[in-house]
């Protein structure tokens, strides 16, 4: 259960950004429409915790954020949380396994090849596993950075315009990928957008 | 996968960068490991050349020259001494032994030197074949001499006059090989050795019926350190000898070395800071390409310190490896030098084996490293992981 309630936040020199309350089960799936500037993927970074809000609660599967240090959030999101960038960015002096090796040990779970093995053979990336990053196409970056999101099993995935750069083929590809996976994991899905293709994934949506 | 490995994975797989400041770095400590291995091995080969000779008599001039010819063979002699008016000094209780040396011809570079049958003793030689001469123009040579002139027991050969080998041949009278010594690790391995008698005989021309017979030096050994004390001033003031200290004259000699090491030394550490200079830079430029992979290793959960942590070890691995290059450098320099360009027969015995003093060298290496690594670490410290990466 992820639960967001009179949440405000301010940019340095700007106004105060308020968002509306977001109440979200498993296998929710939650579409965040906006211009850009109008605080989308602030509000992602507030639920990643990578940012702590002025005021208002975030809850998320009984932990209130307000009660972390960001040292706690930091743990708590590498554990519970898949982030996928409008960019995808990767370590560019590792391989695709390596790079899921890296992020897995440093969210601290456990790094078993097998697991490695099969999310990327679920996003059709078995073949690349030794390449470096740079090596793929912009779509299967887009895959491979979902894939990194995805190997640590992740209760909550906070996608931030993922398929703005994709072609409509690879879009396709992306969604279907995400709602696979939390429709079999029963994973909580929020995906930031302004792409018109996939403003209709979810019946719940939001507007800032 | 975790911070370690990806910090020798961004050393290693990314050459074109790391290169420069690890070649910079190999320079510097192969310089400085270069003077490092020369000036041991030239102190202990000084050393074991002393053996027990406690001062040298010789005629008057620069002692270390007398000490450079008589007991290093490297320089000529100052001259000549009457055998018969330095027996009267040396027959005195403060003196153990005293062994007399003449020489004034050589085989193939190597001296021929003709002495007394306690010569050997100076530097414990052993023999490995054959016997000590016994007989005039018998010769026992040391193993060096053997085995790069190839000289066997029972081999003639003649002495050519004078240190050097384009001096005219003394083909009146030809040497036999009758004995070879063990390796000594000594200035014995390089000489040929015969009685005195044999050098007097071969100049018999060059000598006056009626002369004194002369010889080059005596090399003298005290039975307590007082004989050190009182010897050496009564000959340099009532005689027409002098006496040599080869302790005192040694010390000279590694002063004046020093000196010139130094400077070299300097010159090395400039080279090791423009490679802490180049770390610096590379480090540096690398950040800018690589924010986004920093904010990105912070997303996945590493915190501020293991970020700062990567960019430490790297520093410290280019120049750890660069460390390990220079003393790779500075072997390989010595093995070419000694056996292709030197043909000095003293630095034969050179180890190339790691030397205390070089571990110096390993902790400027990693001080290097972690200052070159300062301003770039704060750096990573103050990226903005959510600014980066949502900026982008």
């Amino acid at each position: 259960m992820l639960e967001v309630k009179s949440l405000a936040f301010t940019h340095e020199g700007q106004n105060q950004i308020c968002f509306p309350d977001i109440s979200l089960c498993n296998n929710e799936g939650l579409i965040v429409l906006g211009n850009s500037g109008s605080g989308k993927t602030t509000l992602i970074n507030l639920i990643a915790g990578l940012i702590k809000a002025d005021s208002g609660d975030i809850t998320f599967n009984q932990t209130k954020y307000n009660e972390l240090s960001f040292d706690d959030l930091d743990i708590f999101r590498g554990k519970n949380i898949g982030l996928i960038f409008q960019k995808p960015h990767f370590i560019r002096n590792l391989t695709v396994l390596e790079n899921l090796s890296l992020s897995t040990h440093l969210s601290r779970n456990k790094v078993r090849k097998e697991i490695f093995e099969e999310t990327l053979s679920e996003v059709g990336l078995s073949e690349k596993i030794n390449m470096r990053p740079n090596e793929l196409s912009e779509g299967e970056q887009q895959r491979l950075s979902i894939a990194m999101a995805l190997v640590k099993e992740p209760t909550l995935i906070l996608a931030d315009e993922p398929t703005s750069s994709l072609d409509d083929n690879n879009c396709n590809k992306v969604i279907s990928l995400l709602k696979k996976y939390s429709e079999k994991k029963g994973c909580k899905l929020v995906i930031v957008t302004h792409d018109s293709r996939i403003k209709d994934l979810f019946k719940k949506r939001i507007s800032l | 996968m975790n911070i370690n490995k990806l910090s020798l994975i961004n050393v290693i797989r990314n050459p074109v960068d790391t290169t420069v400041s690890m070649i910079l770095m190999s320079l510097g400590v192969a310089i400085i490991s270069m003077m490092l291995l020369i000036s041991s091995a030239t102190k202990n080969q000084l050393e074991s050349n002393l053996g027990g000779v406690d001062m040298v008599i010789g005629a008057k001039g620069s002692p270390i020259q007398v000490i450079l010819s008589s007991i290093f063979h490297i320089d000529n002699p100052t001259g000549n001494i009457s055998l018969s008016e330095v027996k009267k000094i040396v027959d005195d209780p403060l003196i153990q032994s005293a062994v007399p040396v003449s020489f004034g011809d050589n085989y193939k570079n190597y001296r021929i030197v003709g002495t007394s049958k306690e010569f050997p003793d100076i530097y414990s030689a052993q023999l490995k074949s054959g016997k000590i001469w016994s007989q005039n123009l018998e010769v026992t040579i040391g193993s060096s001499v053997a085995q790069k002139t190839k000289l066997k027991i029972g081999d003639k050969f003649y002495g050519s006059h004078g240190l050097g080998s384009d001096g005219h041949i003394h083909n009146n009278y030809d040497y036999v090989v009758v004995g070879i010594f063990e390796q000594s690790n000594s200035v014995l391995d390089n000489l040929i050795l015969t009685d005195t008698q044999s050098v007097w005989m071969i100049h018999s021309n060059d000598i006056l019926e009626n002369q004194d017979k002369m010889i080059t030096s005596m090399l003298v050994k005290f039975k307590s350190p007082i004989g050190l004390i009182q010897i050496p001033r009564k000959i340099n003031s009532n005689t027409t000898f002098q006496a040599a200290l080869p302790s005192m004259e040694i010390n000279r000699m590694i002063d004046l070395l020093g000196f010139g090491i130094s400077t070299i030394n300097i010159i090395a550490l400039l080279i090791i800071v423009v490679s802490g200079v180049s770390i610096f830079l590379n480090l540096y430029n690398s950040l800018r390409k690589r924010r986004f992979e920093l904010a990105l290793i912070r997303v996945y959960g590493a915190n501020k310190l293991q970020l700062m942590k990567l960019i430490l070890q790297e520093s410290i691995l280019i120049s750890f490896f660069g460390t390990l290059l220079g003393f790779a450098i500075s072997r390989l320099t010595l093995v070419v030098i000694l056996n292709v360009f030197v043909d000095n027969h003293n630095l034969d015995t050179i180890s190339l084996s790691f030397i205390d003093s070089e571990i110096v060298i390993v902790m400027l290496a990693f001080i290097v490293g972690i200052f070159a690594s300062i301003i770039p670490v704060y750096k990573a410290y103050k990226i903005d992981a959510i600014k980066t990466l949502t900026n982008a």
